[in-house]
């Protein structure tokens, strides 16, 4: 009995649902057709787009801009971080902001050529000091003379005299034969006057024996000290004190020397092995 | 589609305008990754909805304090140039116009439309019923009167 009911209820609820279905079809198509009737017009949907597309380009400008303000905020961070660090502050981080924020970025080959600036500054810097070194002593008396200051040119004159001291001390490297060769003229038995001197025959021309007897270094009609050989020797060396007139001493040894020499006695100094001619005062 | 479904809500093609590039501005200014293109539909839509709500509301918030009581709804302004269909579903409730644009339009069953608007299936379907009735309502008095 219920269940007939409930079959007779439910094809009623079917009809009904058939019913509504199609009466419902006429409703549905018109309220699509209404949907359709509200769509923009071509102006309308131009306008928009025209709208979004110039809002997009508006954000892009903006997403730029602060970018590049971003960027400029920090290089003036950057310029002021410098300034508080102990650079000089005189206005100078004002100054420094506005540039920074003027300033663009470096690019990537303005830094490198920088930086090989700087690397060729260094490599000439050290090739310059590296020549100048080497530069023997007549060549910075020229240019002394030449181009320099007076400050430069006295400082190179002190450097010329040093020099010129080591290279005498060099040149006169105790070779007897050389030495014997140099000091007297064979042809003629004159002493060879020669640049052959040594700071102590300058510094302590005054040699006295403790016999009594003064000596003085014996030099050229050049002024320049005459150097004596080995072979110039004929006795034992007696010590002997050198003095200067600002009363500096030093010690050195006298020798007499051999009849055929040109001056009576032969002096060395304890420094060097140069033998130098000496004569009584 | 969120053209339709704003002009659905607001009745005014100037306000359906600015309500469709709100929309897309939004993509614009903060993009975002759709997992397809249903779901960028659905979103589309609710962002749409939402808004055109916000709109509405904000419209009689002012139109409350700017005008004068005895003003008529300006609600649908440019209704007049429609139908009586047209007419009928632009003056539906705000809580039934998604899901009658959804199901009438865009052809979504009620499961769908349960899932795109974040609402119980239950509930969509008593809307759509009840938008139903109201419609045809609407239509048979509007027929009655023509004639």
């Amino acid at each position: 009995m219920t269940g007939r009911f409930d079959d007779k209820k439910r094809r009623a609820e079917d009809a009904m649902e058939r019913d509504r279905a199609l009466s419902d079809a006429p409703l549905n198509a018109r309220v699509r057709e209404a949907y359709e009737r509200m769509t923009p017009s071509v102006q309308a949907e131009e306008r928009m787009l025209a709208a979004l597309i110039a809002a997009q380009e508006m954000q892009a400008e903006k997403s730029e801009e602060d970018a590049r303000s971003a960027a400029n905020h920090q290089q003036a961070r950057f310029a002021d971080t410098q300034v508080n660090a102990g650079y000089k502050t005189n206005g100078a981080a004002a100054h420094r902001r506005i540039h920074a924020q003027v300033r663009p970025a470096r690019t990537k080959a303005q830094r490198a050529a920088i930086a090989l600036a700087a690397c060729l500054a260094a490599a000439f810097i050290g090739i310059g000091v590296l020549v100048t070194m080497g530069q023997p002593s007549s060549m910075l008396g020229a240019s002394a003379g030449s181009s320099q200051s007076a400050a430069s040119s006295a400082e190179n004159e002190n450097l010329e005299a040093a020099l010129d001291g080591s290279a005498n001390e060099e040149a006169s490297a105790p070779d007897s034969s050389d030495s014997a060769s140099s000091s007297t003229n064979a042809e003629s038995g004159e002493p060879n006057s020669t640049l052959l001197s040594s700071d102590q025959d300058v510094r302590y021309p005054h040699i006295a024996l403790d016999s009594g007897i003064e000596l003085e270094i014996a030099h050229d009609e050049y002024g320049v000290a005459i150097a004596a050989a080995q072979s110039d020797i004929a006795s034992k060396p007696q010590t002997a004190t050198a003095s200067n007139d600002l009363g500096e001493t030093a010690e050195c040894h006298v020798y007499e020397s051999t009849s055929e020499s040109p001056y009576p006695y032969v002096v060395s100094f304890d420094d060097s092995s140069q033998l130098f001619f000496a004569q009584p005062a | 589609m969120v053209y339709r479904l704003a002009y659905s809500y607001l009745g005014s093609t100037a306000d359906a305008e600015d309500a469709t590039q709100s929309v897309f501005m939004k993509l614009i200014n903060a993009p975002r990754s759709f997992q397809s293109v249903e779901h960028e539909k659905a979103w589309l839509i609710r962002c749409t909805s939402n808004l055109c709500k916000d709109m509405l509301k904000s419209a009689r918030v002012k139109r409350r304090d700017e005008m004068p009581a005895d003003m008529p709804d300006g609600n649908i302004r440019d209704a007049h140039e429609f139908d009586d269909v047209t007419q009928a579903v632009l003056s539906l409730p705000e809580r039934y116009k998604d899901c009658v644009y959804l199901h009438y339009y865009e052809g979504y069953k009620t499961d769908e439309i349960a899932r795109i608007t974040d609402t119980p299936p239950s509930t969509v379907r008593n809307r759509l019923r009840d938008a139903r009735g109201m419609l045809k309502r609407t239509l048979t008095k509007e027929g009655r009167d023509a004639l």
